[in-house]
């Protein structure tokens, strides 16, 4: 299997404070990662430099992504690559219709035109898996959406956009038991169809419960300090981070 | 720190006393160029600055009275005598040679008491000539300077003021700088040298005695690189049955990274044509904080104005302005964003009662310079009854693309609801509405040392007595 | 030379914002025949057809002088009047075609609408390509009985080689409403003004506006919402993109006067700035003189909000996109207020047009 992601000493610091000091991790083809940690680990902005978020500076180390060096690549290049992260709190844009949005992301990704009959098709029978009411494909993007609402159009969005490697931030989700529903629905319908890998940054574990870990990592203070299978995420549930904070 | 909490303590009189100005030296009402040339000579102006007066003089003849303000026909400069002297000899520095009317008039006003406790130096202007000046010692050891600017422009900054005075306003500019140009005396002059930081305001105070004339003191400010100095100005007057004019001007030149908060509480009394101009020039990483708080004047035209001329410099203006009876009051700012990543902040609130106009009147101009800027204006108006005024005219002018300007402004009234619920925990309504207004203009008193917003919160009180009928 | 879209109350004069001035040769000036589908119900009559119901002057946005210069003209109204209870579902179609070799066109419009009527007037402006220098003159004055209802939708998309004028003004009674929806995509010198008077108890007035500039294109605007009934609302929206050399200035007004308690007024502009050599100007005024009413306004100018970019941005939408989708979008938004469904069709196949 071939690396996809290949993060080699990567930091970043926003406003001269440094989150990220030297993270490494690899993720390969159809794999899936859990990252675990702390609050105020680094855990969200790790996915938010992956994508090249403008708010944090670089400072050191490197992103590959597919055997391409994307860092310091701006946003929506890196993307079009083929990287999707759901946003904790998407923002609201008024006058663009979600479907609408989601059609221009899909052309703009394949660079070509697609016809409006086909794209509805396709995103009623997305909708329908996520159990999403149709309606809401022409309301205006995340406005007046609930927190439910908006956390399954992410996921919509992640599955009619069908990336490579999917990075979802659910580091405040965890006791939603709703979100935790459309979530695991959503990963395990990815996992179907599109195939790809998973990164998932969380500290809850009720959405991996469905799901066949490959590798789990435990970040603290913009550091992977330990890496493991499956079977660490039940150590961490039991112990905590205490054994890795000291 | 004075304790004034007591607002049933506070009267009018406070504010509105006299003293006999029988032997004072003054000129003859009205203005010509002899009077003008009398000023001069009284004042024992270089050669330039005669000229200059002469010149502003003959600007202020070809100039226009705005069309768009207030009306100022109640204004007969054919009968405002221009200069005052009060009958001292030379400005003291120190309170036991200020002569005992005056002195009085300070002591009433809480000015050596505050200098004693609180500020690091004070100018006290009496109608013309600045009476006294001082500085705390450790303050002019790092070599700053605050005097008067008729000792400035004869001492050894003279250089400086003349490369200075009246060019961040120029005459030019409208037709009451022109008049300030030609018969301009006092004020006060502040230099903060390079790195300088001043942790304790310096403060000027303007009183007003003489009935019919004119105040038309001149303050220049220049903080050096990395500097920092609070400076603060307070106005009073007793009240008279004919108009007086102040047309101060205040120049303020902020360099690089430096900052200087300039507030203001005026209190003119209500007799007042208050046309006064005040601007600041930002250089690179600099930033002016005006703090301005209206409260006097029969008719006030005042928009002081930040020009961010280097990149990233800053302004933020917070401002309340209170309009009651007899009051129309035009107030306001200006900002011209002129460089990169340049950043502004306008948070104004205005107070209409007992048929009293409030205009607030802005502009937000931004140039083709000025790519990565950020401009923000809030502005709140209160109608305390409906035979007030409040009118909001916020002009914005955006000439680049990578600009964030945004604007909101609101107007309402005092809520009934918020009222009663006051008065069901036992506060009377004339206190419930008081304590809402107090809390409208919190913008302001926030900003402002405990005992200028005490102050400030006793002059609304005052304002709001008898409000209810 | 004649001042027109006087600001309400003046501020400084060298901001050049109280008032715009325009030379107008009206000498030759003649109405177009335009085409019209008109639905059954509605009087159709030739010369002033408006009867105010208050002895009040009716004022409309580009002001008295230009108003008393299309009276001078001599040529005759058109008017249109819907009788008390008469409620129309069908809408009044104009097209005016600016086809001619005339090089100054004046159609003066009057509408009256009785006790509980309704009436809805879609007027679309075309031209063809031409080099030709012409003037497009369209005013329309309305009276609104109580209850009664007026929506005037303009759909403006003529060629740069226009100047174009759209005056607008008329009275309401109590309970009756006003809706105005301008889609601005063509012309090179605009003035558009628009004045309410909000007479009566509980009336009514909605505009909706927006444009998009580009190339040397200008628009001069005046949107009045005077409220002087009790109750009465004005909610004026305006939004636009502005690109090449364009300039644009937007003046908005809402006028509370004495006695018009429980009022509420509301403005909004939102601009979106593309190049650096565009001149954006906006004042947005609120006058009042009375203590018991709501008053707001706010404006949105400059670039796309940063979060709303990394968000695009993050879909893999890149700038240049998401500026365009945001232009559309804002086009849409006051295209949506058209409940007309053939010109809402009109009016995407036109912005598809143009955005391409």
């Amino acid at each position: 299997m071939a690396d996809l992601l290949r993060i080699s000493g990567l930091k970043a610091s926003v406003e001269d404070k440094e989150i990220l000091k030297g993270v490494d991790l690899t993720v390969n083809d159809g794999e899936v990662h859990v990252i675990m940690g702390p609050n105020g680990a680094g855990k969200s902005t790790l996915g938010s430099v992956i994508i090249g978020d403008p708010r944090y500076e670089i400072t050191g180390g490197s992103v590959f992504f597919d055997g391409e060096d994307i860092t310091g690549e701006d946003t929506d290049k890196i993307v079009k690559k083929g990287i999707f992260l759901t946003f904790q709190n998407p923002i609201e844009v008024p006058g663009i219709t979600l479907a609408n949005f989601i059609k221009t992301a899909l052309e703009a990704q394949t660079g070509e035109r697609i016809k409006m009959w086909d794209f509805k098709k396709k995103l009623e029978a997305t909708m329908k898996v996520l159990q999403m009411n149709p309606e809401y494909a022409d309301r205006d993007l995340n406005v007046g959406f609930s927190g439910g609402e908006k956390k399954k159009a992410e996921i919509l969005q992640m599955l009619m956009l069908k990336p490579k490697l999917a990075i979802l931030d659910e580091t405040d989700s965890g006791l939603d038991v709703d979100a935790v529903h459309v979530v695991s629905k959503g990963v395990e319908e990815y996992k179907k169809n599109v195939g790809g890998a998973l990164i998932i940054i969380t500290h809850s574990t009720r959405i991996l419960e469905s799901l066949k870990v490959d590798k789990t990592h435990v970040l603290i203070d913009g550091k992977i300090v330990t890496d493991g299978d499956a079977a660490l995420i039940d150590t961490i549930n039991e112990e905590g981070f205490e054994r890795y904070t000291a | 720190m004075k304790e004034k909490t007591q607002v049933e303590d506070i009267d009018r009189s406070l504010y509105d006393f006299r003293y006999s100005d029988d032997d004072f030296y003054k000129v003859r009402g009205g203005l010509t160029a002899e009077i003008v040339e009398e000023i001069s000579r009284e004042k024992n102006d270089p050669a330039w600055m005669r000229d200059f007066r002469l010149k502003s003089l003959e600007v202020y003849n070809s100039l226009d009275v705005p069309d768009w303000g207030p009306s100022i026909e109640g204004l007969d400069m054919d009968n405002i005598v221009t200069y005052v002297r009060p009958n001292m000899k030379k400005m003291a520095t120190s309170w036991d040679d200020v002569p005992e009317d005056i002195k009085n008039t300070f002591e009433r006003l809480g000015i050596p008491e505050a200098e004693r406790k609180s500020l690091a130096g004070v100018g006290a202007q009496y109608d013309s000539e600045v009476v006294y000046h001082s500085i705390k010692e450790e303050m002019a050891r790092q070599g700053v300077i605050y005097t008067d600017m008729e000792s400035a422009l004869h001492g050894e900054y003279a250089d400086m003021i003349k490369e200075h005075f009246m060019k961040a306003l120029p005459i030019t500019e409208h037709k009451f700088v022109a008049l300030h140009g030609a018969v301009w005396s006092g004020g006060s002059f502040v230099y903060v040298p390079k790195g300088v930081k001043l942790d304790i305001p310096l403060q000027s105070y303007f009183r007003f005695n003489a009935k019919g004339a004119g105040q038309f003191e001149h303050t220049l400010i220049i903080v050096e690189e990395g500097g920092y100095c609070h400076f603060i100005e307070g106005c009073s007057a007793p009240k008279y049955n004919v108009a007086n004019i102040h047309a101060g001007c205040v120049e303020l030149y902020v360099r690089k990274n430096a900052t200087l908060r300039y507030s203001t509480i005026e209190n003119w009394s209500k007799n007042m044509y208050n046309l006064n101009s005040k601007r600041a020039i930002v250089e690179e990483g600099g930033k002016i904080e005006w703090v301005s708080g209206s409260f006097g004047s029969h008719i006030s035209y005042l928009y002081p104005m930040s020009v961010l001329n280097g990149e990233g410099a800053r302004a933020e203006f917070t401002g309340v302005t209170f309009a009651g009876n007899g009051q129309n009051l035009d107030t306001g700012t200006k900002v011209l964003h002129n460089a990169k990543n340049t950043y502004s902040y306008i948070n104004t609130r205005s107070i209409s009662k007992d048929g009293g106009i409030n205009t607030f009147r802005s502009s937000v101009h931004m140039t083709p310079n000025a790519s990565g800027s950020k401009s923000a204006v809030s502005c709140e108006s209160l109608m305390v009854d409906s035979i007030s005024r409040s009118d909001t005219i916020p002009a914005m002018d955006v000439r680049v693309s990578d600009a964030d300007v945004g604007h909101e402004a609101r107007i309402g009234r005092i809520s009934d609801d918020t009222v009663f619920y006051l008065m069901s925990r036992g506060l009377s309504e004339e206190d419930a509405k008081a304590l809402i207004v107090r809390g409208f203009a919190d913008n302001v008193s926030k900003e402002l040392p405990l005992e200028y917003a005490v102050e400030m919160n006793n002059l609304i009180t005052l304002e709001m007595k008898g409000s209810i009928g | 030379m004649m001042k027109i879209n006087n600001l309400p109350a003046r501020t400084w004069n060298h901001l050049n914002m109280n008032d715009t001035s325009v030379s107008l040769d009206l000498t030759c000036a003649g109405p177009l025949d335009y085409e019209e589908e008109l639905p059954a119900g509605v009087d159709r009559v030739t010369g002033r057809g408006i009867s105010p119901f208050s002895d009040r002057p009716l004022r409309t946005g580009l002001g008295t002088e230009f108003d008393m210069a299309m009276g001078d003209t001599g040529i005759k109204p058109s008017g249109y009047i819907v009788s008390e209870k008469n409620k129309i579902e069908m809408p009044v179609y104009q097209t005016f075609k600016y086809d001619s070799e005339d090089d100054c066109n004046v159609n003066l419009m009057d509408y009256t609408i009785g006790e509980n009527g309704c009436l809805t007037v879609i007027q679309n402006f075309v031209s063809e390509e031409t080099a030709k220098e012409k003037t497009a003159i369209v005013q329309n004055r309305y009276t609104i009985a109580k209850g009664g209802s007026l929506t005037i939708v303009q759909i403006q998309a003529l060629s740069d080689n226009f100047t174009f004028f759209s005056d607008i003004g008329g009275h309401i009674d109590n309970d009756g409403n006003f809706k105005l929806v301008q889609i601005i995509l063509g012309g090179g010198r605009n003035y558009y003004g628009s004045f309410t008077d909000l007479v009566g108890k509980s009336s009514k007035v909605d505009v909706d506006v927006a444009y998009s500039l580009n190339r040397q294109q200008t628009l001069d605007m005046n949107y009045v919402g005077n409220h002087c009934g009790k109750l009465s609302e004005s909610d004026i929206n305006v939004s636009g993109v502005m690109k090449g050399e364009a300039k644009k200035l937007f003046r908005g007004t809402i006028d509370f006067h004495c006695g018009c308690s429980g009022s509420k007024g509301a403005e909004l502009e939102n601009v979106l700035l593309i190049d650096d050599t565009i001149v954006n100007q906006t004042i947005p005024l609120i006058l009042c003189d009375e203590e018991d009413v709501e008053g707001a306004h706010g404006a949105t100018i400059g670039r796309l909000d940063d979060n709303i970019l990394l968000y695009l941005n993050s879909r893999g939408i890149e700038k240049s996109e998401a500026y365009a989708l945001m232009e559309r979008a804002k086009l849409d938004a006051v295209a949506g207020q058209i409940k007309d469904k053939r010109t809402r069709d009109y009016v995407a196949a036109k912005i598809d047009e143009m955005t391409a």
